[in-house]
């Protein structure tokens, strides 16, 4: 009779043990994923390719740039989110490609394609090691995505076992600026 | 002897029982499955012009569909007398990450004979080519298709919409994705003609 229990025991343990496996082992994209560098703004982060600052977050509801020596005028229907950051290559040459904007309700919003040919934007050219490129990178977020948000930083949209800085921007920032010109964003 | 005998008799029967009869029914399900697939008619849901819908990654509401001589929202006639077929549409990404996969959203069913297969997604706020879409921020887009030269435009166009389901682990990576798109609604809607200026 104890037999009986014992192996039933044994039974149900292990059905347990394999639905709890199958639930809560990570996958292979979490195990094989970015490996995170966290920091505030300001702060300076060492990364295994490149290393990055982000400086300032402006917000302006349009932005107008001079491209391919045209005037452009760009508007949204939520809110241009402007992060102001360096970054520089080390130990060897990099491409940087990927600036994500991670809201706090999770949603990633990748740095906008509107702005093909604006001056100094990162992540177009390479970086190599001892000159930093110091410039912006522009997103485009609905209102509410706007609090407590994160920058992610990295050398593709989805890092396999690769450094992904992820920097923490202010909860607060103030009210949108109606519009920036980009040829006179001070930089510095 | 006789007893042992009648009891591997008796296994053997019933294991060939239990063959026979998975086989059986293995062979019923996947005839009655294509049986199935064979009598469904692919009856779509319409879709009226205006109407949002929401297919899976994106939340779609297609407007008009017009005939035109130019080959962007803004630009002059195109050269030549080459003919557009132009469609306003709203697309909202409704996932949680910027995406650039709108152009699987709409299949043209049945294709119109000499309308070029890939046509260009214009993003209306710019007047420039739509290359992303972000998530919570519905835009205005122009789809603009070239007709062959001497190709009879089409009275009306049916369009088939496609929708995506989300998995948050796939079976490959066990990473988020959206999968399985196939058709949801289907649309016809009428080609608007332009005044042919003398």
């Amino acid at each position: 009779m104890s037999g009986a229990f014992a192996k039933l025991g044994a039974l149900v343990l292990a059905a347990v043990l394999l639905v709890g496996m199958q639930r809560y082992t990570p996958g292979y994209a979490e195990i094989t994923g970015p490996i995170p560098l966290t920091g505030k703004i300001g702060e300076t982060l060492t990364g295994r390719t490149f290393s990055v600052r982000a400086d300032k977050v402006l917000l302006a509801e349009r932005l107008r740039f001079k491209a391919y020596g045209r005037e452009v005028e760009r508007d949204t229907g939520g809110v241009f989110a402007l992060v102001i950051a360096a970054l520089e290559a080390q130990p060897a040459s990099v491409n940087v490609g990927s600036a994500i904007w991670r809201s706090a309700q999770g949603a990633r919003f990748v740095a906008s394609p509107r702005f093909q040919g604006a001056p100094r934007l990162l992540g177009t050219d390479r970086l190599e090691p001892g000159l930093p490129q110091r410039g912006l990178v522009i997103f485009e977020i609905p209102r509410e995505s706007v609090a407590g948000a994160t920058l992610l930083v990295a050398a593709s949209r989805w890092p396999r076992l690769d450094t992904q800085a992820e920097i923490a921007l202010p909860a607060t920032l103030d009210t949108p600026a109606p519009l920036i010109d980009l040829s006179e964003l001070a930089y510095e | 002897m006789i007893v042992s005998w009648l009891a591997g008799l008796r296994q053997a029967i019933s294991s060939k029982l239990t063959i026979g009869i998975g086989g059986l029914l293995a062979l019923a399900i996947t005839s009655g499955q294509s049986l199935l697939e064979a009598l469904e008619p692919p009856v779509l849901p319409a879709l009226a012009a205006g109407t949002p819908l929401d297919a899976g990654r994106w939340r779609i509401a297609l407007h008009e569909a017009r005939l035109t001589t130019q080959s962007r929202p803004d630009g002059p006639p195109a050269p030549d007398g080459a003919q557009f077929l132009a469609l306003d549409l709203d697309v909202g990404n409704r996932s949680s990450e910027t995406d650039n996969t709108f152009a699987r959203i709409l299949i043209v069913d049945p294709p119109v004979e000499g309308l070029q297969p890939s046509p260009t997604f214009w993003l209306m706020r710019d007047k420039a080519m739509l290359s992303a879409l972000q998530p919570g921020l519905p835009e205005r887009v122009q789809v603009i298709w070239r007709l062959a030269p001497g190709a009879k435009p089409p009275e009306r166009l049916r369009l088939v919409v496609n929708g995506e389901t989300f998995k948050p682990r796939d079976n490959l990576l066990a990473a988020p994705g959206w999968f399985n798109r196939k058709p949801i609604a289907a649309a016809t809607l009428p080609v608007a003609r332009v005044e042919v200026k003398p």
